[in-house]
């Protein structure tokens, strides 16, 4: 994540994008919180079973919600993975990348709960 | 709902799904059905969607398989295949295959989806304003090509009919029975700004007395007797169109005052009802009766006669019509063989003037009937004039609808009780309190009238 971002920054295009809708923007994070720890497993298993393809696939996917919520340190990050895994080479830097990846969005997941759990508004 | 568009997502990506329906909906006109499968868009194509969002990667569908599907139920629906990724050849491919457009999951997305419903949207609207005016022209041609007639008062009918299309002035038809008064009626809603309306035609004379008021304001439930569901009116019916009240001289003097005050306050009350609601309808009256000689006898509200008369409009009679009476034989032949898929038939020059002595007396109606006979009657490729057969007891009905000399007066009795008495001269000269001789003389100058050799 981008150092020294404001906390909301981090979902600047999420925010820009709905205009502020708070509800909206409350349902996305519910979705994002409840549907990204098991897509990052699914990640790392098919890297650990080396099945490149699935890789990509997922981090594909990945990067279309990240890039919604616009941080782009991120996407630029998952961008990296999904075309290294086309490759079908289970590099360090993949697997690098991918624990990186995972420690990112934990991260993230971990701000969103304690922001959902504060009213203010998304501004 | 008129101005809706109708959007069908299929995304398996929860997140985007939902943020694309967002996107969308952002414009309450477009309805969104999101669905996660290829096989759930299928299933639901017969709700025929006006646009399709297509996720690239679903799963183990793949695009260009669907888009197949999709084109194969429907080829005109738009599909837009929405992928994570930038991909020139995929793209281009997609689109070969029938794909509307290809975007890109980024931040642009909306815009680019809006865009793409705006164009839909616009080509929407062209397409309907296109089938619009097809239907207009259609009318028009209708309009024109029906109504047939190079005689001078129908001339004059046309003009009158065209400045009715520019308002919503109330229009009254006056004319004989058969004459067409409905067609001109039906000529001028279609070709109004109110097309799109409905058109409503009531005949006052063929509704009883105590149920007009019901059939024309329509009643609640429990009105009367027999009411057992609240009923609309034609007045209702009619709303943003055209009613076509037709021999409004038969409309009872009670009903006329009630009928007046829906024309003044353009409001109706159902019959045991006791709200009113607006309506808008154009008015356009027509009667056989001479509605000046119906308010003198005080069988017609001079305040209504009036209220109605607005642009009058007079039907010939065929008979004052000329030469029509050959145009509108010869269309209304061409109008059967191209219903039955006969051959071209012609009228012969004895036919021709067979049919210009003739009075008819059934106006229109009777000659397409008298046209149509003779088609079937034909035996070539020639109407001769013993195809042509007149209705026998209708010429003394309407005796008096056109001048002629007393002589040709006379023709015609004889011609009618020779049909009426299957030729019995011996009845005929009983009944007309001539002699028999009398009556064969005139047979000989009928013979020599129609032979051309007449002196008189």
């Amino acid at each position: 994540m981008k150092k020294g971002t404001t906390q909301d920054e981090r979902l600047r295009v999420l925010i820009d994008l709905t205009k502020g809708d708070d509800d909206f923007i409350r349902e996305m994070l519910g979705i994002f919180i409840k549907n990204t720890p098991e897509a990052i497993a699914n990640l790392q298993l098919s890297l650990k079973s080396e099945d490149f393809s699935s890789v990509s696939a997922g981090a594909h996917k990945l990067k279309s919600s990240i890039q919604i919520l616009g941080d782009s340190e991120l996407h630029e990050l998952i961008r990296k993975i999904e075309n290294n895994s086309k490759s079908g080479i289970k590099s360090n830097e993949l697997i690098e990348m991918i624990e990186k990846l995972n420690h990112e969005l934990n991260s993230l997941i971990s701000w969103m709960k304690k922001r959902l759990e504060d009213p203010k508004k998304f501004t | 709902m008129p101005n809706t568009f109708k959007v069908f997502i299929v995304e398996d990506d929860e997140w985007y799904k939902k943020m694309l329906e967002y996107h969308i909906k952002m414009n309450p006109d477009n309805l969104v059905e999101a669905y996660t499968t290829g096989k759930e868009l299928l299933h639901n194509l017969y709700k025929r969607p006006d646009l399709i969002t297509l996720d690239y990667t679903l799963g183990e569908e793949k695009a260009d398989d669907l888009i197949n599907k999709v084109k194969n139920f429907d080829p005109d629906i738009p599909i837009v295949i929405v992928s994570g990724q930038e991909d020139v050849s995929t793209a281009v491919d997609l689109l070969k295959k029938g794909a509307y457009d290809y975007i890109v999951k980024d931040e642009d997305t909306k815009d680019r989806i809006w865009n793409i419903i705006k164009h839909l949207k616009q080509n929407v609207n062209l397409k309907e304003e296109l089938n619009q005016l097809r239907k207009e022209v259609a009318h028009k041609y209708d309009f024109s090509s029906t109504m047939v007639g190079d005689s001078e008062p129908m001339q004059k009918v046309f003009t009158l009919m065209e400045k009715a299309l520019k308002t919503n002035i109330t229009v009254s038809i006056t004319g004989e029975t058969g004459t067409g008064k409905e067609m001109v009626a039906k000529g001028i809603h279609y070709n109004s700004k109110r097309s799109k309306g409905p058109f409503v035609a009531v005949n006052m004379a063929a509704i009883p007395s105590e149920l007009i008021e019901s059939e024309l304001f329509g009643h609640e439930k429990g009105a009367f007797t027999g009411a057992n569901v609240q009923r609309i009116g034609k007045f209702e019916e009619a709303n943003n169109g055209t009613v076509f009240l037709d021999e409004i001289g038969d409309l009872d003097l009670n009903l006329q005052s009630k009928l007046l005050r829906v024309l003044q306050e353009k409001e109706v009350t159902k019959v045991g009802g006791n709200k009113s609601f607006s309506i808008d309808v154009r008015v356009i009256v027509a009667t056989h009766k001479d509605l000046t000689e119906e308010v003198q006898a005080g069988r017609f509200r001079e305040d209504l006669f009036y209220r109605l008369l607005g642009l009058p409009i007079k039907l010939p009679a065929l008979n004052k019509r000329g030469t029509d009476i050959v145009i509108l034989s010869r269309f209304f032949i061409e109008e059967f063989e191209k219903e039955n898929e006969l051959e071209s038939l012609t009228l012969a020059p004895d036919s021709v003037k067979k049919l210009l002595e003739y009075s008819f007396p059934g106006n229109v109606r009777e000659l397409k009937a008298i046209m149509e006979l003779a088609a079937v009657m034909s035996d070539g490729n020639i109407i001769e004039p013993d195809n042509i057969i007149f209705s026998p007891k209708k010429p003394m009905a309407n005796l008096m609808l056109e001048e002629k000399s007393l002589r040709r007066y006379t023709f015609d009795i004889i011609q009618y009780y020779l049909e009426k008495y299957d030729e019995n001269i011996l009845k005929i000269a009983e009944v007309l309190e001539i002699g028999k001789s009398t009556i064969y003389r005139i047979l000989k100058e009928m013979k020599e009238y129609e032979e051309g050799n007449y002196t008189g």
